[in-house]
């Protein structure tokens, strides 16, 4: 089944490439439009909370430190390749029923539920920011995760999702050490390289799919490790060329959020 | 001479690459030069040498295992040559070898920890061992105890865990040590870290003998910045009723100050009380109730741990699907029925109207 609507998706993706082709061919030469990806962010808090509370059971940033991550998107949008620009970038607040349940650490089930399933949008990067969400099973790790468009609905909602990871006493987790610092900013752009990507499964990526075999350049490193690697407070993550041409096809062809192979002709 | 280099040509074919006859040539290449490089290795060329390497050495192969046990202890090559080389060695090791990364990532740890404070750049390859390595080494040692007490030292050391904090649990109770061994090693752990929050499934692997331990840990502090909260909320999750006293204390400081504090510590006290008697756990899963922070899949958890029979847990689960109506009330049931269904409480054919999640797997 899941086969069978891949097939479809890339039927209807490749038509529609070939019949834009052919009206690109009679209308007057163009250059190509700069491609755009639209977000929405959702900042989830539970019933009764609001956005910026340092002890909520979900997102702990404020308004300002969620604008300051997508403010680092959208300035370093350019790592994604060619003219990709994150436009527009809209911003909300959801209530997630889920966090009344089961307190901070949510597991991924209850969100899906509560926010996911009811709260995303077909034609935008739907990033979630959260308090302590847990990433789906087996793995349950309350840190930052992607759902890659490999699969559109209703077999998959693609996402990217962001815990906090301030001050938690009594839950532990201080993943970014403080939101405020500017390095956890690239922790989106990472997220957002696995979505453009899309490497699930692709070969000549090491096991965890961050490292490209073989490539000097380095999608993974500059967040956590250290030594060697300039310091990355002053530097976005770097993409290698190859892939950047991968994102930057999907977003000017407008294709980004569909599961289909359509850059294998670029 | 060259019938014996074709033979053993053929042998390495046969078996994927290196054999006990040692080292392909792709290999020794790829070793001396990484070995050679030092410090100023691209990560590409790195990654370059460490895919020859996995692609054609066998597991135990001696004089692969050398070099790159030498390649780890070696401080002056580049990290990312090291944590390759750390990860290979786990990947390749026999029992021998694997004893060998136990004592040099041990090593590294004890040094790093004579030094002060532990800089970032050095807390990368304990995270590694237990990313990448302890599991491989854990599948081909016998005596697990060494690997259980490094383990447990990382945990307690401060490193940097956000990443790995449920492997550590794992690994823990999953590592074929005695019990009593494994109990002591989650007890160091909880102790270490006083704002921590300890995995349910780690939890069920205790039981009374570790209270008294943790109880003295409750009653060490009382103001709420010093307070053992991990040591209180295991004990919570455990049912021990002495800690209430402790926890009612704590909720009568938290008061209205911080009703945020004091809900957890609510919490807290109704996890202790529902487990008195146990039945009252079944009760609250065939129930409809919808308390806040107190959610059923916990209670599954505990009901399991505490020896109530499956078939009775089974059914109360039953019941509430046949009860819950609302959205509110069936709030649960995607997580109540993973459980049950990772439990074994649960059959494949229980609950088949409620549909478990089936997105891809995902990446951090």
């Amino acid at each position: 089944m899941t086969r069978k609507l891949k097939a479809i998706i890339c039927l209807s993706c490749s038509a529609a490439l070939v019949v834009g082709a052919a009206c690109s061919l009679l209308r007057k030469p163009t250059l190509p439009q700069t491609g755009t990806v639209s977000v929405r962010a959702w900042i989830v808090v539970a019933p009764g909370e609001s956005v910026g509370t340092r002890d909520n059971d979900g997102c702990r940033m404020t308004m300002a430190e969620v604008s300051a991550f997508l403010n680092a998107l959208r300035s370093h949008a350019r790592m994604f390749g060619g003219n990709v620009c994150f436009d527009p970038i809209e911003v909300a607040t959801v209530q997630d029923f889920g966090l009344f349940l089961h307190g901070r650490l949510e597991p991924f089930s209850a969100f899906r539920d509560n926010v996911l399933l009811p709260y995303w949008m077909a034609d935008r990067l739907n990033i979630y920011f959260t308090g302590a969400v847990q990433s789906p099973p087996p793995i349950g790790l309350p840190q930052a995760f992607t759902e890659d468009p490999s699969q559109s609905p209703p077999f998959g909602h693609p996402y990217i999702l962001l815990n906090d990871g301030g001050d938690t006493l009594g839950t532990g987790f201080h993943q970014y050490r403080t939101p405020s610092e500017l390095k956890s900013y690239h922790v989106l752009e990472h997220e957002v390289a696995h979505y453009l990507l899309r490497r699930s499964g692709a070969p000549g990526y090491d096991v965890e799919e961050h490292v490209p075999i073989g490539s000097a350049n380095i999608l993974w490193e500059r967040i956590r490790l250290p030594p060697e690697v300039p310091t990355p407070d002053i530097l976005p993550l770097l993409l290698p060329s190859a892939e950047q041409g991968e994102t930057w096809c999907r977003v000017w062809n407008g294709v980004w959020n569909l599961p289909s192979p359509e850059c294998n002709n670029f | 001479m060259r019938h014996v280099v074709e033979i053993a040509t053929i042998v390495a074919a046969i078996y994927g690459g290196g054999t006990a006859l040692g080292a392909s040539s792709e290999v020794q290449a790829a070793l001396d030069r990484w070995e050679g490089t030092g410090e100023h290795q691209s990560i590409g060329e790195v990654l370059s040498f460490a895919a020859t390497v996995r692609a054609h050495s066998a597991r135990g192969d001696q004089e692969v295992l050398g070099r790159l046990l030498g390649i780890l202890e070696n401080s002056t090559q580049a990290f990312v040559s090291r944590r390759e080389a750390l990860r290979l060695s786990c990947e390749l090791a026999d029992e021998a070898a694997a004893r060998k990364v136990v004592k040099i990532v041990r090593s590294g740890l004890e040094t790093q920890h004579a030094e002060g404070p532990v800089p970032d750049s050095a807390r990368a390859l304990p995270g590694e061992f237990i990313r990448h390595g302890a599991r491989h080494l854990m599948a081909v040692m016998n005596d697990h105890t060494e690997l259980l007490a490094l383990i447990k030292d990382i945990y307690v050391a401060g490193y940097d865990v956000w990443d790995v904090w449920h492997d550590f649990f794992h690994l823990i109770t999953e590592c074929k040590a005695p019990l009593a061994a494994r109990q002591k090693a989650l007890v160091d752990m909880i102790v270490a870290r006083p704002a921590d929050q300890i995995p349910l499934f780690a939890v069920n692997t205790l039981d009374e003998s570790v209270f008294p331990a943790l109880r003295e840990r409750v009653k060490a502090e009382r103001s709420p910045e010093k307070f053992h909260w991990t040591a209180a909320q295991v004990l919570a999750d455990l049912g021990d009723a002495e800690v209430i006293t402790a926890l009612q204390e704590q909720k009568r400081s938290s008061g209205s100050a911080n009703p945020k504090r004091a809900r957890n510590l609510e919490v807290m006290i109704w996890k202790v009380q529902i487990q008195h008697p146990s039945s009252k756990l079944l009760d609250f899963i065939a129930s409809t109730e919808v308390l806040e922070a107190r959610p059923r899949s916990w209670a599954v958890q505990r009901a399991a741990a505490l020896g109530i029979p499956y078939q009775r847990i089974r059914e109360t689960i039953l019941e509430h699907d046949r009860q819950a109506r609302t959205k509110v009330e069936r709030g649960g049931m995607v997580e109540l029925k993973r459980v049950g269904l990772e439990l074994g409480i649960l059959q494949g054919v229980d609950l088949s109207h409620v549909p478990l999640d089936q997105s891809p797997e995902t990446r951090p």
